[in-house]
């Protein structure tokens, strides 16, 4: 049975509606469900529910659709809507914590919220249209800037960033997934322990991957400061990085400096050098380009600066190699593999460019919709073209085309899953890679969702094999060792470290053994 | 020497977090202490309008600047005199509240104050007669009949708000920034002029304001000194008044400052007949409040790059709006109807849509904006007296300040909000709270009830687009 | 049992919260603080705070500025594997970590700031101690002062008299941090971050005459400002006295003007429990006398602000 209505002074954000459907979807005797925005586009889905979309609608109004068996179902996820839109005040959520401050209401704008706290951070997570005006008010309040937001318009991160920069504060973005201030985790982050590594980073996802590498080595990180992708374009001249390098430098607790960056312009680039030269602290600078290092090839040059021992990185194996020394030689896989495609589904930029840098030079041309030849590129807005190209393909599942209307792939693992399937089921795709990421803000249980989908996947008649980096620290809530283990016992190959994994798949795909 | 990004490093930071609830979950996670903005978009294409603001570099100081205006405003009674002497008003000329206005659109009780106005000043015979000359627009003598706003004139008239010179008005000064401001008196209740009647008993108890109450109370004032009434605003606020609906203790607190010298200056029956009547009126102190509002208003004046409100007005026909950085430029959209209580037998189909220039009050945070410290207005205006505090809680969220001068005890001494942002009422959607008495349609009928009413958003979003238009570019 | 209470963890106490279960014994609670000791090899302390506590550095500090109901004290606990698991209830998770202060550099800033900021400190706040606390600092001042023999740079007391003299001090005074383990641990911290070359002795004494001289609460601390580590109202005072007057008096006759930086620290530290900062800030100016005895004695007088009540800075100078 079929239930439509529309609720009118209702405001939730996206990710938090994508959750609350799923909830529904899941709850049992209900076929579809579809709790959104009564925007043109998510009007537009019910058509694939069956349900005629209603006269009148507003933007402002929230949708409720749902496909029920019967009626006690529907009553039940309707109970449950309210549940999630409503919780109670107090609610088990979060023991000990106040949802109000002292029968004051919650404030609206962030100016007004600024005035609660004394100095700090804003973290700015509204759609991009919108991010600039809260970002202002966090500015003129003295507090410094995380923009997690997307799709900020160039011209007003470069405003930001003079504004922050006139008043000695921090605009970290916009597009900032990951941030780290003195053990707090920003946006998606890991538990660290407090050391003496600062990071500077462009992205998330390369910053999450050095800093678990650090922390399987024992060495703690004492900030990870996000500066956004564009921040060393040309128009934007480097400023929160120049910012944060000085900070870091000033900071006492900080004795390495280490830069993650997209290459940006030549100019700004020269300018990051010499800056980072002039530094009381040491500074490593690694942009992840063509010919330049890996990030775990970053992680292991931090580690020898500091004097600490380069361990030999975590991997959890369903056929581990019979001796240590095999082990060492960047885990050549032992069992001979049939040569085939190798297909990449991730949900981290970084990992992903860093994964085409490793096993292009192996297996030759890379497809993607982040490629690092425009000739390789692929796919488009109409949605995944994975099975029209052929050959070695790595997908940013991520990227803008595969988000709009859809979870992150981070948040919500099992966005990728009908992908796996997907690359499971065409023959000549012999090696699938794909990415998990743990901590704060993701997902809690990531391994028991694409675990089983894995061993699905594995018991194809075809080989079949299955890499997952796992990027996550001891210290994260989903329990690392757990994640590992679970996904091992699915059948996949486990790394921590991206560049092994990716250089374990490309050996795989090209036919085992050979090349490293 | 100052520390990097003041300090951020040192210690773990405390957050304000915006947006995805998932985020904010994870700061719980993690045991940091944070606060979150109950955040929801702002009206579909307000978003170029509110960013070219945002940037804009005058903003900042500009609104800071027309916030030190208003609060450091003072207003001290320094007299009392017929609106000929503080009006320019030719005859035929008049004065109403609210935005600009012409007698085709005018409500009930707007036409119902004209018509006494032009009775009152001997320029016709009959209600007829007056009905047909400012319908005509021009006198019989061939001259132009001219409505302008009292705000345009440097005052505030309440409901009608109709100023004619023969009409006495209360004039207040601000010494601090050296600008006066007029008021009418207060006719009392019931069949009064700005309600809309003009019987012979209304426009004979306007000449013996004219002729007797005016004059006394000039005396007075002029005997006692000025007054300042800024400070009784301030005491009216910590006894139970909001100074728009609701004003008993600022009447009491000006009959006891007034009352010696007016016994003094006349014989005591007509001293008697003077203190009945103002002490018969609970409202009789609302003209002060407002035209101390209106000084506070004039103070800001015009400011580029400032979005701060210093006008709310209405005519019984639409509601209209000022800032600071569009000068004298008006923002107007339909007056709303009130919702609320009404007296005896009537109900929502006898009143008249929002009028007067007591919204003036809330512009300077007072009536609604106040409502926590009067929680006995609940009885007049319906609500909980907790309604009445979270109606103030709310309009802190979109103010720039908080009045020291007009401190709330029930909210531990807390400054009244104060001066309206453009910019925050477009993004929350939270329109400023106006506390008034309703009017009724027809014209003549008095006050119906009171109650509770907004502008409308449409007002705001003019007055944003207008000042983004005036931004300097990128 | 409910869900464990997200808490963020000192890294000073990390080995003993990652570390295998071990037990440990609820030892005090204050309305925002609640105590254990920890079994292990180290003893070592920890503290459940609520976000509105002083933040001890071993503090384990909730989101709230409110307490989940307190154990009554001797409740047993489970410590280990990321939790702390009370028997009578409420278990908390680390599910962060920071970095408890830890104050350095102190020992760059010139003897002449030092000496404006010290002074300015000695004339503004009163002497904590009792008689009896006067003379037992004096003693412990005397000794660490004491000139050695010829060819010693810095001379070294004999540890018997040292640990005697520390003695003297610690466990005295009412509180649960008697006001005199409050000295010390002011001294401690001061002495790290000046770098002086008697910080390990003292902290060498001061762990070996702690456990069972004053209460477990103030031992724990004591061994925490032994390796250096504080409250960030001392480590703030610490910083403002580094950094010094922003410019000096024209004429040098007058004081240079104090800056506001450590008139705000310093009331800032002293509104730290009832005498706690008092007695922290005492050891401050006593780890001063110590550090800077070596120097012109002069030095730590300044000539027009009568310094009442300052035994530790008149026996340093007459050194």
């Amino acid at each position: 049975m079929r239930h439509l209505e529309l609720r009118s002074g209702l405001y939730r954000d996206s990710v938090a509606l994508m959750r609350i459907s799923a909830n529904l979807t899941g709850s049992p005797g209900v076929r579809r469900a579809l709790v959104a925005m009564a925007t043109r586009v998510n009007l537009d889905l019910l058509t694939d529910l069956g349900i005629d979309p209603p006269g009148h609608a507003h933007p402002d109004d929230l949708l409720v659709a749902v496909v029920a068996e019967d009626e006690p179902s529907l009553a039940r996820a309707l109970e449950l809507l309210d549940r999630q839109l409503h919780p109670p005040a107090g609610s088990p959520v979060h023991p000990g914590l106040s949802t109000r401050d002292g029968g004051v209401p919650a404030p609206r704008t962030t100016a007004s919220a600024a005035r609660r706290v004394d100095g700090g951070i804003a973290l700015i997570s509204t759609p991009g249209a919108h991010a600039f005006v809260e970002a202002m008010d966090a500015l003129d309040a003295g507090l410094s800037v995380m923009l997690f937001s997307d799709n900020v318009p160039l011209s007003q991160e470069v405003r930001l960033k003079e504004h922050a920069t006139g008043l000695g504060l921090l605009v970290m973005g916009p597009d900032c997934g990951t941030a780290v201030v003195a053990g707090v985790g920003l946006g998606f982050a890991n538990v660290v322990r407090p050391g003496p590594v600062g990071l500077v980073a462009a992205s998330g996802t390369g910053a999450q991957q050095v800093m678990a590498l650090l922390a399987a080595a024992g060495v703690g990180v004492s900030h990870c400061l996000g500066v956004g992708g564009r921040d060393l374009s040309e128009v934007v001249g480097g400023r929160s990085t120049h910012a944060a390098l000085d900070a870091l430098d000033a900071d006492p607790a900080t004795e390495l400096i280490v830069v993650l960056g997209k290459p940006g312009s030549a100019r700004v680039a020269d300018e990051l050098r010499s800056h980072a030269a002039r530094l009381a602290t040491p500074a490593v600078v690694a942009p992840l380009g063509d010919g330049s290092p890996d990030l775990t090839t970053v992680a292991e040059e931090v580690l020898t600066t500091l004097g600490a021992a380069v361990p030999a990185w975590p991997s959890w194996l369903p056929d581990p190699p019979p001796s240590a020394r095999v082990a060492a030689q960047a885990l050549v896989p032992t069992t001979t593999h049939p040569p085939g495609w190798l297909h990449g589904l991730y949900g981290g930029g970084t990992l992903c460019v860093e994964a085409q840098l490793v096993v292009s030079p192996i297996l030759g041309p890379v497809r993607s919709n982040t490629p690092l030849r425009p000739e390789w590129m692929i796919g488009g807005r109409a949605g995944p073209a994975v099975d029209e190209a052929p050959g070695h393909v790595l997908l940013d599942l991520g990227s803008d085309e595969y988000t709009v209307g859809r979870a992150h792939p981070v948040l919500d693992p099992a966005a990728r899953l009908p992908l796996l399937e997907r690359a499971a089921g065409d023959p000549r795709v012999r090696v699938v890679l794909l990415d998990v990421v743990l901590g704060h803000g993701t997902h809690d249980d990531p391994a028991s969702v694409i675990g089983p989908v894995i061993a699905a996947a594995l018991a194809r008649d075809e080989p079949l094999a299955v890499v997952v980096t796992l990027v996550g620290t001891a210290d994260d809530p989903q329990d690392l060792a757990r994640q590992a283990t679970l996904l091992r016992d699915a059948g996949a190959r486990v790394f921590l470290a991206n560049a092994q994994a990716a250089r374990h798949a490309a050996a795989l795909a090209s036919g085992g053994g050979g090349g490293r | 020497m100052t520390a990097a990004l003041r300090g951020l490093l040192h210690a773990p930071p405390p957050v304000v977090a915006v947006g995805a609830t998932v985020l904010a979950d994870a700061l719980a996670e993690q045991a940091v202490p944070h606060v979150r903005v109950d955040w929801r978009p702002p009206p579909a294409g307000t978003e170029d309008a509110l960013a070219r603001l945002a940037a804009d570099p005058r903003r900042a100081s500009a609104n800071a600047e027309a916030v030190r205006r208003m609060l450091a405003a003072g207003a001290t009674l320094v007299d009392v005199r017929p609106a000929a002497d503080l009006v320019d008003l030719a005859p035929g000329q008049f004065c109403h509240a609210g935005p600009p206005l012409d007698w085709s659109a005018a409500s009930g009780p707007m036409r119902g104050a004209l018509i006494g106005a032009m009775l009152l000043e001997g320029l016709a015979d009959s209600p007829d007669d007056a009905q047909a000359q400012l319908a005509r627009g021009r006198l019989h003598n061939g001259r132009p009949i001219e409505l302008f706003p009292c705000h345009e004139k440097g005052g505030v008239g309440p409901m009608a708000g109709v100023v004619s010179p023969s009409m006495w008005a209360w004039e207040l000064r601000d010494e601090t920034h050296g600008t006066a401001a007029w008021c009418t008196l207060n006719e009392g209740l019931g069949k009064v002029l700005r309600y809309g009647a003009y019987a012979p008993e209304v426009i004979d108890r306007l000449r013996w304001m004219a002729a007797v109450l005016g004059p006394a109370l000039a005396g007075g004032v002029r005997a006692a000194g000025p007054l300042d009434v800024k400070a009784l605003v301030g005491q009216m606020v910590q006894m139970g008044d909001e100074g728009h609906n609701r004003n008993r203790a600022g009447t009491l607190l000006l009959l006891r400052d007034l009352l010696p010298s007016i016994v003094e200056s006349l014989p005591a029956a007509d001293a008697a007949r003077v203190a009945r009547f103002v002490g018969g009126n609970d409202h009789f102190f609302l003209n002060l409040v407002m035209a101390a509002g209106k000084l506070q208003s004039l103070a800001v004046g015009s400011i580029p790059g400032s979005t701060v409100v210093t006008v709310m007005a209405r005519n019984g026909t639409e509601f209209g709006i000022q800032t600071a950085g569009t000068g004298g430029q008006w923002f107007t959209g339909p007056a709303g109807v009130a919702d609320g209580l009404y007296l005896g037998a009537y109900g929502p189909r006898d009143a008249n849509p929002d009028i007067g220039d007591s919204a003036i009050t809330e512009t300077i945070g007072l009536g609604g904006f106040s409502m926590a410290t009067a929680p006995a207005i609940v009885r007049f205006v319906g609500g909980t007296v907790r309604d009445a505090w979270a109606t103030t809680n709310r309009m802190y969220e979109i103010t720039l300040a908080e009045n020291p001068a007009y401190a709330l005890p029930v909210l531990d001494f807390r400054g009244a909000p104060t001066a309206i942002d453009t910019t925050l009422v477009v993004r929350t959607g939270i329109l400023p709270q106006i506390n008034t008495g309703i009017a009724g349609r027809v014209a003549g009928t008095g006050q119906v009830g009171a109650g509770l009413v907004t502008p409308p958003l449409r007002c705001f979003v003019a007055a944003l687009e207008s000042l983004a238009a005036r931004a300097p570019d990128g | 049992m409910g869900r464990p209470y997200p808490v963020a963890a000192s890294s000073a106490v990390e080995l003993v919260l990652v570390g295998p279960v071990r037990s440990a014994t609820v030892v005090a609670a204050t309305p925002h603080a609640t105590y254990l000791d920890v079994a292990d090899p180290n003893r070592t302390l920890l503290c459940l705070a609520s976000a509105s506590a002083v933040r001890v550095p071993c503090a384990l500090v909730l989101e709230s500025r409110a307490f989940p109901p307190q154990p009554p004290i001797g409740t047993a606990a489970r410590v280990g594997g990321g939790v702390v698991a009370l028997d009578s209830g409420g278990s908390f998770r680390v599910q962060r970590w920071w970095r408890p202060p830890r104050p350095r550099g102190l020992g760059t800033a010139s003897p002449a700031r030092l000496a404006a900021g010290v002074g300015w400190l000695t004339g503004h706040v009163a002497d904590p101690l009792d008689e009896g606390g006067r003379a037992a600092v004096a003693g412990l001042v005397a000794l660490l002062t004491a000139p050695g023999r010829s060819g010693s740079a810095v001379p070294v007391p004999p540890e018997a008299d040292l640990t005697a003299s520390v003695r003297r001090l610690i466990g005295r005074g009412p509180g649960l941090t008697p006001i005199g383990d409050d000295v010390l641990a002011g001294a401690l911290v001061t002495l790290h971050a000046l770098g002086s070359p008697l910080t390990a002795p003292l902290a060498r004494a001061v762990r070996a005459s702690a456990p069972g001289a004053t209460t477990t609460v103030s031992a724990g601390l004591l061994r925490l400002a032994a390796d250096g580590v504080c409250i960030p109202p001392l480590a703030a005072l610490l910083t403002a006295l580094a950094e010094g007057p922003a410019a000096a008096a024209p004429g040098g006759l007058a004081p240079a003007p104090v800056s506001e930086a450590l008139a705000r620290a310093a009331g800032a530290l002293l509104s730290v429990g009832n005498t706690s900062g008092a007695g922290l800030l005492h050891g401050v100016l006593v780890a001063v006398a110590i550090a800077h005895a070596r120097l012109a004695p002069g030095v730590l007088r300044t000539p027009t602000v009568p310094a009442p009540n300052t035994p530790a800075l008149s026996v340093g100078s007459a050194a």
